[in-house]
């Protein structure tokens, strides 16, 4: 194929090419079966890159909600009496239930027992793949002032990052930027993203370390019976 | 013909919308059947859990990619991508199976034709991958911002290279693209399946 073949094909991909172009674009694709054959793969391949950097984001939070999982249920099938764990916990919410009616309150879950960080893994997207790898490793050393800086510089060449906000977020909720934390939790919530379940959790976890008990509740109860998070957000709801 | 959509569709979906629900459901209702199979013929457990993550990857990207319509039980279907991964694993190994175990499920051909769709086109997609890392550096970063951002004035101020000239890389990357695929011998073999 010449190179002209190929601009020709892209301009009919983009609904560019002009009526005596398509003439001869229509023709050659009756009378010349590997211009046909070139054709129909540049549509094909045309087709699978679109699907495949737009759903990049997408795969990585599946391959992370089916990893743990996995792990969840391979753990299981190791520990049958893992239920029993499971029920001793229950048990033991019901007696500080109990407790509570008796002697009044009991003491508020913390922050610091409930908040895991995550360990981030970034797969470099843009032309400055340094950045990527100076932001993971600054966050996964809780080096979050540092962290933010860099989520910025992404942020400014790809605003679409929601991952990169999430993490940007929960940076600004280690280093006590409460407020700027929910600006961006509630950006991505509201976005309705891959991310937006996750953010949810994490913008409970932002009013329970300010010790704002309803506003952490209402956050806990948007989360979606069909989310990962789920459970745990019924565990803290019924911790509180 | 139009073909009516399994009431299994909706392990597809949930697979599709990433719902951890349905996730989990697939790994209670059909994984030990999977695991059982990889354990009987030469696998052990933590095998069978690469498989089985591996399977649900294809099926999400076929059904991100190729909008995944299922036309046989979701079972017979899981279970068959599974058993033909580990087979094909085994295969490349040069160990070979050593017994059949739980296939005999009502397999129909419905479900043999689906499978063999989804994995020639997963094998299709892993090439496209394959060659698409052999273009150079220059067209791989082009390409990989052209379909992130869609709008191809905005590529080229990224780039800091002209709209026009923006255009016609783009079409001559996926031209070298095309190229590549063709004369791969893996493509011939894939298109005459």
């Amino acid at each position: 194929m010449k190179d002209q073949d190929y601009r020709i094909f892209e301009a009919y991909i983009t609904g560019d090419l002009e009526s005596e172009e398509m003439e001869q674009h229509n023709k050659k694709l009756q009378e010349d079966n590997d211009y046909r054959e070139s054709f129909e793969l540049y549509k094909t391949l045309n087709e699978h890159l679109k699907s495949e950097f737009e759903n990049t984001e997408d795969l990585e939070q599946f391959e992370k909600s089916v990893s743990s999982i996995s792990s969840n249920y391979f753990e299981r099938r190791k520990h049958p009496k893992f239920a029993w764990v499971k029920m001793t916990i229950a048990a033991s919410i019901i007696i500080a239930i109990g407790l509570y009616f008796l002697f009044g309150e009991v003491s508020k879950p913390q922050y610091q027992e409930v908040a895991q960080i995550p360990t981030i893994h970034l797969s470099e997207r843009g032309a400055n793949v340094e950045v990527y790898l100076q932001a993971e490793k600054a966050f996964n050393q809780r080096q979050y002032a540092q962290a933010i800086e860099l989520f910025d510089q992404i942020l400014r060449e790809d605003n679409q990052m929601h991952s990169i906000r999430l993490y940007q977020a929960i940076a600004y909720m280690e280093t006590g930027q409460a407020e700027n934390a929910k600006k961006l939790y509630d950006k991505i919530i509201q976005q309705k993203n891959a991310f937006s379940e996750e953010a949810l959790w994490y913008a409970a976890l932002n009013e329970l370390n300010k010790e704002d008990y309803p506003a952490c509740k209402s956050y806990l109860k948007k989360i979606k019976p069909s989310a990962s998070r789920y459970e745990d957000a019924t565990n803290l709801l019924n911790e509180l | 013909m139009s073909v009516e959509n399994h009431p299994d569709q909706y392990y597809i979906d949930g697979i599709n919308q990433n719902e951890s629900k349905v996730i989990r459901e697939i790994y209670d209702q059909f994984s030990e059947k999977v695991i059982h199979f990889i354990c009987k013929n030469n696998g052990n457990e933590s095998q069978a859990s690469d498989i089985i993550q591996e399977v649900l990857i294809i099926i999400f990207k076929q059904a991100k990619n190729n909008n995944l319509t299922l036309t046989c039980p979701f079972d017979a279907y899981f279970f068959l991508l599974c058993k033909r991964r580990w087979l094909n694993e085994l295969k490349k190994n040069g160990r070979t199976q050593v017994t059949s175990g739980s296939e005999n499920l009502s397999i129909v051909d419905t479900t043999f034709e689906a499978v063999e769709e989804t994995l020639l086109l997963s094998a299709k997609e892993a090439l496209f991958q394959e060659m698409f890392q052999q273009l150079s550096d220059a067209c791989q970063n082009l390409l990989k911002t052209s379909f992130k951002i869609n709008n191809m004035e905005e590529v080229a101020k990224k780039l800091d290279i002209s709209y026009a000239y923006a255009r016609k890389k783009k079409s001559l990357c996926v031209g070298k693209l095309t190229e590549l695929v063709r004369s791969s011998p893996k493509y011939n073999s894939l298109k005459n399946d």
